[in-house]
């Protein structure tokens, strides 16, 4: 007889059954690929530089500089495993293709020998690269982003004599160097073709090693390091974590997303048990009033229930893996993100969805147990038990009748609709953090974070720089003639300006017994007080310097105390008069004041030229300005301030994608979640839909009802998650910024348009088209049902 | 009295599983202003398709209806829906209410949503509220609808059929689900409503309810066997004794 009572019930109430098994799959789906993503996000950057190989300590020095570099290190006792790659370091003019430059990009590129790769490196896939056919070429870093080269393009190396061309075998995944951060490009070429490109004199000259040491003293191997020639840079495992901490924050922003998913899933999936449960209440009591014991009909339903909990999570499984990859493969451009044991976890996933069904279950249906026969006839109400429903009333409202039913509706049913609204406003709330997050990204608010000042316009003239750290002692003298090209270019033009530029000095450091080479800012046109300091007061004198919190703690050294830097031989003494954030060298580094006497010592780098126009323009002016240096100087890389930033860190793109994903994530959730409730308010409300109908209803005017209560329910979720999202951005946005560096937080750039527009405007339209669809299903609901509905 | 309600060949078939189950065959009648009909017959004899029908809540298969001498057979949904809320008063068996109001608004819910209705939303309150005094349900008003019995809600329902005014009002076995007591009173409004000039046209199994009305009709199989109309001079009992008499004789 069971059987025959399920399959009867599996038919009839087809509708409501598949509505449940649906939010199954969505549960069992969305729990199996967040549950993944959170493991792998979470042991992320750990588990990617296990799987690359890398080591605790990493040099990057010129062959021609410094060649006994590793028979040094060889003889050093805390120095435990060497690895060298050896490589031609070249510049960006070196890479071509259809005769102009691959990709503008300012860092070094190293061409590398397949043999001779001592990390693993990955493709898109995630599988490691083991060789490379003669003719073809991998790419890690910025190239490939900055070129938008596709699989199969081919370009050429121009070196001396040598011209070779490559077809682009794919990018690689660089745990080393490929952070955007870093961002030097690899090219990983045959062994056969390396030999022929590095047998050019030019080459020869350009040759490098880049190191990979474990060592059990990393202050001691640094020591050893501070003022050894040749050294283009060097860092610890710490360090380059620190490089990845952009990824780390749209990693972390996933995180957000899963949880958020999971918790979206499981407030959805009691709601509807509960929701369709509370509708057998009749059928129940039928059960009841003939004798049937408790306990059969809470296994009957139970049985039910645990069919469409196996069903839908069995279909759920199989559609977490590709949903939670496809979550992943947005985010992981640069790091090996995924997890390991993805079939299990999203298996061990579906079958707790399974078991918290059965538990929501168990406790819904305990109220069997309390019921009377007649209780359960009367759909689970007595008349001691009535509650108030109506909130509203129609005699005193002014709104029309449409509206006033739907609004009286969502307030009535508070549990139904509060329910929806909590979910409309997390999901919102996610892509809300997530705008905000990209628009800060890719704002000036920043700029303090990268050691610059702000100016009207950035340009990045890789060839003036090259030029200026050319010769050490004309360095100075160089900078200032490309500072006066600059300004009189300007000038030639009609846009006349000051320029100026942020130069980097690597000077050893030494305090107390400890030293090591230090990056140091450094810029004549501008004062040491116009930067932003963390901690003490700006250097003021030329004695003075300011650090950051990350050399502070290298070198055990505080505000007040007196450092030794040695320029040129000579040691000068300086005082820490200040702390500062930076991303620069990954926190690494130090700002001189301007007074500072730099002569002699040789540039180590120079951030882009800055910009500072005369006439003070207005946004739009600069804006036509920066087309038209980039007309004059034929380069992309002219930017004004927030766009400076977006291409410092990088970031912003992928969170732009990552938040598109998720806005299209929300969209379909919201989508099903207003059909499914909509369709299952329908199968509930057949009576009302009729009786309606039957005293004069249009169908368009219930379908109006109907529609009304989602966009109400959207318009809701909407002013919640607006008034929620900055104070929500910045709990959850701040302590990845201060993971950055910005410890003490960010002012976020809210775009009032986006935030209390466009995105609420979306999710509302969605959740209405949704709910307006569904509801055209109350046109086959006639007045004459009436007669039909019990 | 002019003819409010015309029905001519009316037919009504519904395909169940491929079959063809004809429960209203060419049926013709007239219903007069004033006029307080009473539909009785067996189960399944076509008493409730033949009310739903004609008051244009479902489609008729062929036929005509004319409602006020106009032709409803041709009117498209949206114009039967504004016939049903502007002319015509509806009366169920169940006391369906929307549950999410007030008994108050679920009265007057057809007044707010006439079209055209310049009529203040506090004067519509007030005139529900004045219908329901008259029906003796003044103190339910702000009630919820489960917060008060079967027959004060169909007293209920009765107020919300009357809140347009309409020229008639349609009612299915409305003290079907109503104990004695109940089913009098609600009876004894349908009357008063009548006397007041309200055509009525219910579908009863009750002779006692039935009785109360001005003529009925006894349909089976579809088809208006015959038609009994009352004496209204007589008493209650003797308009029952001859209803019940006659309807001996119809094979009830």
């Amino acid at each position: 007889m069971y059987l025959n009572i399920l399959k009867k019930d599996l038919k009839r109430k087809k509708t409501m059954n598949i509505i449940v098994m649906l939010f199954v799959v969505l549960s069992a789906m969305f729990a199996g690929s967040s549950m993944n993503n959170i493991i792998a996000v979470s042991t992320g950057l750990d588990s990617y530089f296990e799987k690359a190989g890398m080591t605790d300590y990493f040099i990057i020095s010129l062959d021609s500089m410094n060649s006994g570099l590793e028979g040094t290190m060889k003889n050093e006792t805390y120095v435990t495993e060497l690895r060298r790659e050896r490589a031609v370091f070249v510049d960006s003019v070196n890479i071509r293709r259809d005769g102009k430059k691959l990709a503008d990009v300012t860092n070094s590129i190293f061409i590398m020998p397949d043999d001779g790769l001592k990390l693993t490196y990955f493709d898109r896939s995630n599988a490691p690269i083991t060789s490379v056919e003669p003719g073809k070429a991998y790419i890690t870093g910025n190239i490939p982003r900055a070129s938008g080269i596709e699989v199969g393009d081919r370009f050429t190396v121009e070196i001396g004599s040598v011209k070779r061309e490559f077809e682009y075998a794919g990018y690689a995944k660089d745990a080393f160097l490929g952070s955007p951060f870093m961002g030097n490009s690899r090219l990983m070429i045959s062994r056969e073709d390396y030999d022929v490109i590095a047998a050019d004199e030019r080459a020869k000259a350009a040759e490098g090693s880049v190191y990979y040491i474990n060592t059990t003293d990393i202050p001691e191997l640094e020591k050893k390091l501070a003022g050894m020639p040749g050294l283009l840079f060097d860092g610890s495992r710490e360090q380059m974590k620190m490089s990845y901490v952009l990824s780390m924050l749209v990693a972390a922003l996933l995180l957000i997303v899963s949880v958020s998913l999971i918790l979206v899933a499981f407030v959805v999936l009691r709601f509807t048990i509960r929701f369709t449960l509370e509708d057998e209440f009749r059928e129940i009591g039928v059960m009841k009033a003939i004798g049937i014991k408790n306990r059969s009909i809470r296994a009957l339903y139970l049985v039910k229930y645990f069919g469409i909990a196996v069903a839908g999570a069995l279909i759920g499984f199989i559609g977490s893996i590709p949903f939670g990859s496809m979550i992943l493969a947005s985010v992981s451009e640069t790091m090996v993100l995924e997890s390991d044991n993805s079939v299990f976890v999203a298996l061990l996933c579906s079958a707790a969805v399974v078991v918290i069904i059965m538990l929501f279950c168990w406790g819904s249906t305990r109220k069997v147990n309390k019921l009377s026969p007649i209780d359960a006839v009367r759909s689970g109400q007595t008349g001691e038990r009535f509650r108030r429903k109506s909130v509203m009333h129609l005699g005193g409202s002014r709104l029309g009748t449409t509206g006033f039913l739907a609004l009286n509706d969502v307030i009535s049913s508070k549990k139904q609709y509060g329910m929806m609204t909590v979910v409309f406003t997390i999901l919102l709330l996610l892509v809300m953090i997530l705008v905000n997050t990209a628009n800060t990204l890719s704002s000036d608010s920043l700029l303090f974070l990268l050691g610059t000042t702000k100016s009207d316009a950035y340009i990045t003239l890789n060839d003036e720089i090259s030029n200026a750290m050319g010769d050490p002692s004309a360095s100075d003298a160089n900078i200032k003639d490309s500072i006066a090209r600059l300004e009189k270019t300007l000038a030639d033009n009609g846009i006349p300006g000051k320029v100026h530029v942020e130069r980097m000095y690597q000077i050893p450091m030494s305090f107390d017994g400890e030293s090591a080479n230090v990056m140091f800012q450094y810029c004549p046109q501008t004062r040491a007080t116009d930067y932003v300091y963390e901690e003490g007061t700006a250097p003021v004198y030329e004695n003075e310097i300011a650090v950051t919190p990350i050399i502070a703690e290298r070198f055990g050294a505080h505000i007040g105390d007196t450092v030794t830097l040695s320029v040129n031989g000579e040691e000068r003494r300086c005082m820490i008069t200040a702390l500062f954030q930076s991303f620069g060298q990954l926190g690494k580094c130090a700002r001189l004041n301007e007074n500072f006497d730099i002569s002699g010592l040789g540039l180590s780098s120079a951030y882009s030229f800055q910009i500072d126009f005369d006439d003070h323009p207005g946004s739009a002016e600069i804006r036509k300005r920066i087309d038209m240096l980039k007309d004059i100087y034929d380069t992309n890389n002219v930017f004004d301030a927030a766009e400076f930033v977006n291409d410092s860190t990088k970031s912003a793109d992928i969170i732009v994608a990552v938040k598109n994903m998720i806005l299209l994530i929300t969209l379909i959730i919201v989508m099903l979640i207003a059909v499914l409730m909509e369709r299952s308010f329908i199968s509930r409300e057949k009576a009302e839909i009729a009786l309606m109908k039957a005293v004069g209803f249009r169908s368009g005017s219930v379908i109006a009802h109907h529609t009304a209560r989602f966009t109400i329910v959207a318009f809701i979720a909407s002013v919640l998650a607006a008034a929620l999202c900055i104070p929500l951005t910045k709990l959850s946005i701040d302590p990845i910024m201060g993971m950055m560096g910005a410890v003490n937080g960010v002012g976020y750039d809210i775009n009032a348009w986006e935030i209390f527009g466009i995105y609420p405007l979306v999710m509302i339209a969605a959740t209405m088209l949704a709910a307006f669809v569904t509801s055209l299903y109350t046109k086959t609901i006639k007045s004459s049902d009436t007669a039909d509905i019990e | 009295m002019e003819t409010i309600l015309e029905v001519k060949d009316l037919c009504k078939t519904y395909i169940v599983n491929k079959r063809q189950n004809n429960v209203l065959r060419n049926v013709d009648l007239n219903v007069n202003e004033g006029e307080m009909v009473a539909v009785m017959g067996p189960s399944g004899s076509g008493k409730s398709t033949l009310l739903y029908t004609v008051s244009g809540m479902d489609r008729m298969t062929a036929g005509q209806v004319k409602f006020c001498g106009k032709d409803i057979s041709g009117l498209n949904d949206n114009e039967l829906a504004k016939l049903r809320l502007e002319d015509m008063g509806f009366i169920f068996q169940q006391m369906y209410m929307l549950k999410n109001l007030t008994v108050l608004d679920n009265v007057i819910l057809p007044a707010c949503k006439r079209e055209n209705n310049k009529e203040p939303r506090a004067e519509t309150a007030k005139r529900g509220r004045a219908l329901m005094h008259r029906l003796g349900i003044a103190d339910i008003a702000d009630n919820d609808i489960n917060e008060v019995s079967g027959g004060q809600l169909q007293r209920a329902c009765i107020c919300r059929s009357m809140i347009n005014s309409p020229k008639v009002i349609f009612a299915d076995e409305p003290t079907g689900a109503l104990n004695r007591t109940s089913s009098e009173e609600v009876m004894n409004e349908l009357m008063k409503l009548n006397e007041d000039g309200t055509t009525i046209m219910l579908v009863t199994h009750d002779s006692k309810v039935a009785a109360k009305c001005t003529r009925v009709l006894f349909i089976v199989d579809g088809n208006i066997k015959g038609e009994y109309n009352i004496n209204k001079e007589d008493n209650l009992r003797d308009r029952e004794r001859g209803l019940n008499n006659w309807l001996m004789e119809m094979g009830w």
